[in-house]
């Protein structure tokens, strides 16, 4: 319960503010919307829906990344400003301290891709109910290693403009990964390489089963296997928290 | 009464990739429940490092801290300990309120949140933002969140810093009122004329070092020298020197009749004044706290090189 309040101000300062928001709602929200809704290529079908709801799970998977992405690096700017200093002198204990950032990123990293899901609900995005929600949960899930590149970042950069470094890389390598737009065949190759692709088709497959569009005008379609995005997102994820561990020794030695 | 601080052969180094830094060195002292005592040194005279491994955040190298006997993260655990850090951040997108009001969920059993903005002085910019309000306003937030938990013993690190002559004396105000509550206080300060008017005792550190613990009469007083001055028929006065030696006399100088020196043993030159000279106009003034302080200070640091 103590935590639950505690959560609450601490979501209050990092989350419903206006910058935040905009990044986290209003653009993910938007660029679904704009690529996704207003499109003539959004009615045309893929598999078991349409082209609307293939670039809604992309949006999600770019909601749920920053919003991982700026609660991890959030935490660890203002820890590392002094507010840890003020929490340490409290009753809490780390663990409840670590238990309520968790909540934190869990809420921050779950609310774009609610938003984006529901929005999707009420237009033109047709997707079956069931690999909607499996998607959205894999999108939340996996998102999860950006926590550790949002942490890796805000200790390499140390200053509060540390969550909008981070989450500017974020949109280029949105590009990067199929996460926003096709790409042409000819970059598919390193978009394997880059860290937004494993979490983006992980998202996706249960939608499209590796079906990948592309912006090819002859072979407009790849099949990417599941393993490919698995041992992405693994790999990543070890990177990004071998990266964090790293630069955690390295901050402690000063 | 019994032993709120216990501070024994305490060291603290700190390593840097050029230097070894020795930030506090072989302190120990005790503070007695109840007492308010001032930790007076100036930047880089370790007031901060002691504070820090009062508080737990860090551990000494060498020595014990103790705090009513257990450890200091025992005693913050407990709720018995509390602080105004320099370094302590606050969260800049929260309002003032909400601020106190999510520090006060970490606690056991809701403290009253609007008790401690009042007892601060803060209730009037309850609903401000956090990054709106001046260095002297987040000082008293600090110190809002510091009474959350009504602690027994506090520690205020430069607790004034940032605020005007108005904020300050309101400051010491609601600090009084904790004292009188029977609060244990403990601060750092290098503004001389509050360690000297809210203290009952004064530590004074320099070069990491332990140089003085008394009253801040009694610190005025160890400092020695006396400022003494008188008029004379005669034109001179004439010392031996071994008089002038033992005495500590200096700056002497002498315009007509008003002669005037210093002088570290006032009651021996001045019984002998007064034995074989006829005297008129004898003035003996102590010297202020900040003249004191300087003699000190500028003394431990010059034997230390």
């Amino acid at each position: 319960m103590q935590t639950l309040s505690f959560l609450f101000y601490d979501l209050k300062h990092s989350l419903f503010n206006i910058s935040t928001l905009f990044y986290l709602i209003i653009m993910p929200a938007g660029f679904y919307l704009l690529f996704g809704v207003m499109q003539d290529y959004g009615s045309a079908s893929f598999r078991d829906g349409n082209a609307t709801a293939y670039v809604m799970i992309g949006m999600a998977v770019y909601g749920a990344v920053t919003g991982s992405v700026s609660s991890s690096g959030t935490a660890v700017i203002e820890i590392e400003s002094g507010w840890g200093r003020q929490l340490a002198l409290t009753p809490m204990s780390r663990s409840a301290l670590l238990a309520s950032k968790v909540l934190n990123a869990l809420v921050t990293t779950a609310l774009p891709v609610i938003v984006v899901n529901i929005i999707a609900l009420f237009t033109t995005a047709e997707i079956p109910p069931a690999q909607q929600l499996l998607s959205a949960l894999i999108a939340i899930a996996a998102s999860s290693i950006f926590v550790f590149y949002g942490i890796a970042v805000a200790r390499l950069v140390k200053s509060a403009r540390a969550v909008s470094v981070a989450s500017g890389l974020v949109v280029f390598l949105a590009f990067f990964g199929t996460t926003f737009s096709p790409l042409p065949l000819s970059l598919m190759d390193y978009a394997r390489f880059t860290p937004m692709y494993g979490v983006t088709q992980l998202a996706r497959y249960p939608f499209t089963a590796g079906d990948t569009i592309t912006t090819d005008t002859v072979q407009r379609m790849v099949t990417e296997p599941l393993h490919y995005a698995l041992i992405n997102v693994a790999a990543w994820g070890i990177i990004f928290i071998g990266a964090s561990i790293l630069l955690r020794k390295r901050s402690l030695a000063r | 009464m019994n032993t709120a601080i216990e501070i024994l052969s305490v060291n603290k180094t700190f390593r840097t990739r050029t230097a070894t830094v020795e930030a506090v060195k072989d302190v120990s002292f005790s503070v007695q429940t109840g007492e308010i005592v001032a930790l007076l040194g100036e930047n880089g005279a370790g007031k901060s490092t002691l504070i820090d491994m009062l508080l737990g955040l860090t551990e000494p190298t060498s020595g014990t801290v103790k705090l009513w006997g257990s450890s200091p993260s025992q005693a913050v655990a407990d709720g018995r300990v509390s602080a105004v850090l320099q370094t302590g951040g606050l969260l800049t997108d929260l309002s003032v309120r909400d601020q106190v009001a999510m520090v006060a969920a970490t606690y056991p059993g809701s403290p009253d949140v609007d008790a401690a903005l009042e007892a601060a002085g803060i209730s009037h910019i309850a609903r401000r933002k956090i990054s709106k309000c001046s260095g002297g306003q987040q000082q008293k937030v600090k110190f809002a969140i510091a009474l959350l938990g009504n602690p027994d013993l506090l520690f205020l690190d430069e607790p004034t810093a940032g605020m005007d002559v108005n904020a300050r004396e309101q400051f010491w105000g609601s600090m009084r009122a904790q004292a009188t509550a029977g609060k244990t206080i403990l601060f750092a300060t290098h503004y001389l004329e509050e360690a000297q008017e809210f203290a009952q005792r004064i530590v004074v550190l320099a070069g990491g070092q332990l140089i003085m613990d008394g009253t801040p009469q009694s610190i005025r007083d160890h400092a020695g020298t006396r400022a003494i001055s008188f008029t004379l028929d005669a034109p001179a006065l004439h010392l031996t020197q071994e008089q002038d030696r033992d005495w500590g006399v200096s700056n002497y100088t002498v315009s007509q009749t008003t002669h005037s020196l210093h002088c570290h043993n006032a009651e021996a030159f001045t019984l002998h004044l007064l034995q074989n000279h006829s005297v008129t106009n004898l003035e003996i003034i102590a010297p202020s706290l900040a003249e004191a302080f300087t003699q000190l200070t500028t003394h431990t640091t010059g034997e230390k090189i």
